[in-house]
């Protein structure tokens, strides 16, 4: 029976993104509501997907090398964000001195948009990938300080007197109760700043590019090429899902009982 | 009686439907074309400022609406979007052409000058010079050229300037690295240390300390003309009723041509439009960069091939993919010589 839910939602699913474009081919190639200057249909954009997979032209770089370029930024701005982000939300939910002296620093950083550290950036760590990466860390890193701050806060007062009453130390206290507490909502963070990654990716490849996703979006504005924009937006969203539902899987691995 | 009653509320209501008409009909005859033009703060923006300001517009049977820009980039965007009639742009126009069927009126300005590729004093490219015989002043070699890494605003004016170069030097885009940045953000990056060549145009390309960088090139020592253009929509320009405003415009952007030889005229009215456009600048500073980038005026546009610089661009474009060659045959039939034509016929027997 389950199996046969899952199987209609399927269906339902792929009949969705056939109808969605059905109608986006209608409205574009066919009865040209929408001028192709402004939306190319998706029969162009799959044709611009092709011609970028091995033509660098006119852009600089085939698609596959904006896509390396792009997944070494924003995944090592992602991964920094993540490692230095999680275990300080924890630090400081955990940990009152580390609240009271962090948190401020960190309320005035974090209402500081990425793209605002740019002109910073290019004098503190030049153009290269490392600059890039620290814009997509910036984006990165508060969702999960916030998120891994509010799942150790969320932990109940009286899981924490029981592991107290059986003679847990503070930090066995830290890893054997509030941390798996806390760890829906860390990962809840690490999908939003999976999110946050990518979207501070355009802003990142603004800082000074050759390649990238992000890159390629700027070309295809200045060159007025709406395929090229379309082309970038469809892969980021690919490679996005594709990310998200790796750490739905981990999460189901990781996280012990029901994940709301 | 009724009948009579109703017979007088007729013609009452005729009368002032009438004279309504009337009234509607000489308004529209006197209203003059609305044409919205889109301007970059900037100064091949100046003589719309200077004719808006004038009432050369009004008073010639036109009215400017200005919208400023930041880049190409948006009036392009709004020139596809049917937002803007007329506009003053550099490079991207052919994009306007290609993609958006714009069309070319004619380019009304030299700004070759300030567009100029900075290096180090100390870099191995400023030590050569000479190297070309035909290009004397051109810095640099081959070997020193081959995998420098450029900084540059892609996909404009500066694109074509590095390319013409690396061209000179039997060189390509794949010899160098080129990075996409703007000019304000490359002089910061440059001046930090990245990159061993750096992009510049006015007013930045002044900041640039010459005890530390010279200028490696220029569009004047590649030999590249670089002209700013007057562009209109496919649907003003098609529209009969805009015709002669269209021909009136450029008439007046003749005559401001004209005015502007008068060194202080332009000088007052540029930083007049700069204030406008919340920039604040050194008039003394400003000035060679002004004069350097002279208007067209009517003898200028009757004896050089002015569409020379749009040409190159289109072909530019074309060679390194950013427009197929079928484009380019699609820019060249949307560069139309009928308005500027008229308008200079016009303008001699008016002015001349």
């Amino acid at each position: 029976m389950k199996k046969k839910s899952k199987l209609k939602f399927q269906i339902i699913s792929i009949i969705s993104l056939i109808a969605f474009f059905a109608i986006w081919q209608l409205l574009t190639d066919v009865y040209r509501v929408i001028p192709s200057t402004m939306l190319p249909s998706p029969v162009k954009v799959l044709q611009t997907i092709g011609m970028k997979w091995s033509v660098k032209k006119p852009d600089g770089s085939t698609l596959p090398q904006h896509i390396l370029a792009s997944l070494q930024v924003s995944g090592l701005g992602f991964c920094l964000g993540a490692v230095i982000g999680v275990p300080l939300g924890v630090i400081m939910a955990w940990w009152e001195k580390a609240d009271l002296s962090l948190k401020p620093v960190f309320d005035f950083v974090r209402t500081i948009p990425p793209i605002a550290w740019i002109p910073i950036m290019i004098v503190l760590l030049g153009i290269g990938v490392v600059a890039k990466a620290s814009i997509v860390f910036l984006s990165a890193f508060i969702p999960c300080v916030i998120n891994s701050y509010t799942g150790i806060k969320a932990t109940k007062t009286v899981h924490i007197w029981v592991a107290q009453t059986f003679g847990g130390s503070k930090t066995r206290t830290l890893f054997k109760v509030a941390i798996p507490t806390a760890l829906p909502y860390i990962f809840t963070g690490l999908k939003v700043s999976l999110n946050s990654s990518w979207g501070a990716l355009v802003a990142a490849e603004m800082l000074g590019s050759a390649s990238g996703l992000g890159y390629m979006i700027q070309m295809g504005r200045l060159l007025s090429r709406a395929d090229l924009i379309v082309v970038g937006m469809i892969v980021i969203g690919i490679i996005g899902t594709i990310l998200s539902a790796f750490l739905d899987s981990l999460e189901k691995i990781v996280v012990k009982g029901e994940v709301r | 009686m009724k009948k009579k009653a109703a017979a007088v509320l007729m013609a009452a209501i005729t009368a002032a439907a009438a004279s309504l008409g009337t009234v509607t009909a000489l308004a529209a005859e006197e209203e003059p074309v609305t044409i919205r033009v889109a301007t970059l703060a900037q100064q091949l923006s100046l003589p719309m400022y200077y004719i808006s300001e004038q009432g050369w517009d009004v008073e010639n049977g036109f009215k400017l609406e200005i919208t400023t820009f930041s880049q190409g980039t948006g009036i392009n965007e709004a020139l596809g979007s049917g937002l803007v009639d007329v506009c003053t742009i550099g490079a991207a126009g052919v994009n306007s052409c290609c993609i958006y069927d714009a069309v070319y009126l004619f380019s009304h300005e030299d700004s070759a000058a300030g567009q100029q590729v900075m290096v180090r004093n100390d870099s191995p490219i400023a030590q050569e010079k000479g190297y070309l015989e035909d290009y004397p002043e051109l810095l640099g070699s081959p070997e020193t050229i081959k995998d420098a890494t450029i900084l540059l605003p892609m996909g404009t004016g500066s694109q074509i300037n590095v390319d013409t170069y690396l061209d000179r030097f039997g060189l390509t885009e794949d010899d160098v690295t080129l990075v996409n940045m703007d000019t304000a953000p490359a002089y910061q990056a440059f001046v930090s240390g990245e990159g061993d060549m750096a992009h510049t145009c006015y007013p930045t390309a002044d900041e640039y300390d010459p005890e530390q960088y010279t200028v490696a090139f220029s569009m004047n020592t590649v030999g590249l003309p670089y002209y700013d253009n007057i562009i209109a929509s496919r649907s003003f320009f098609e529209d009969e009723k805009n015709h002669d405003a269209l021909v009136a415009l450029c008439v007046q952007l003749l005559r401001t041509a004209e005015t502007f030889k008068d060194d202080t005229v332009l000088m007052d009215t540029m930083m007049a439009w700069y204030e406008l456009n919340g920039q604040t600048v050194d008039r003394d500073k400003i000035e060679h960069q002004v004069l350097e980038r002279p208007f067209f005026t009517y003898e200028d546009l009757s004896s050089i091939d002015a569409t020379a610089s749009f040409k190159i661009m289109a072909e530019f474009y074309a060679t390194i993919g950013n427009i197929t060659e079928e484009d380019l045959e699609h820019v060249f039939a949307n560069m139309d010589d009928t308005i500027i034509s008229e308008a200079l016929s016009v303008y001699a027997e008016t002015y001349l």
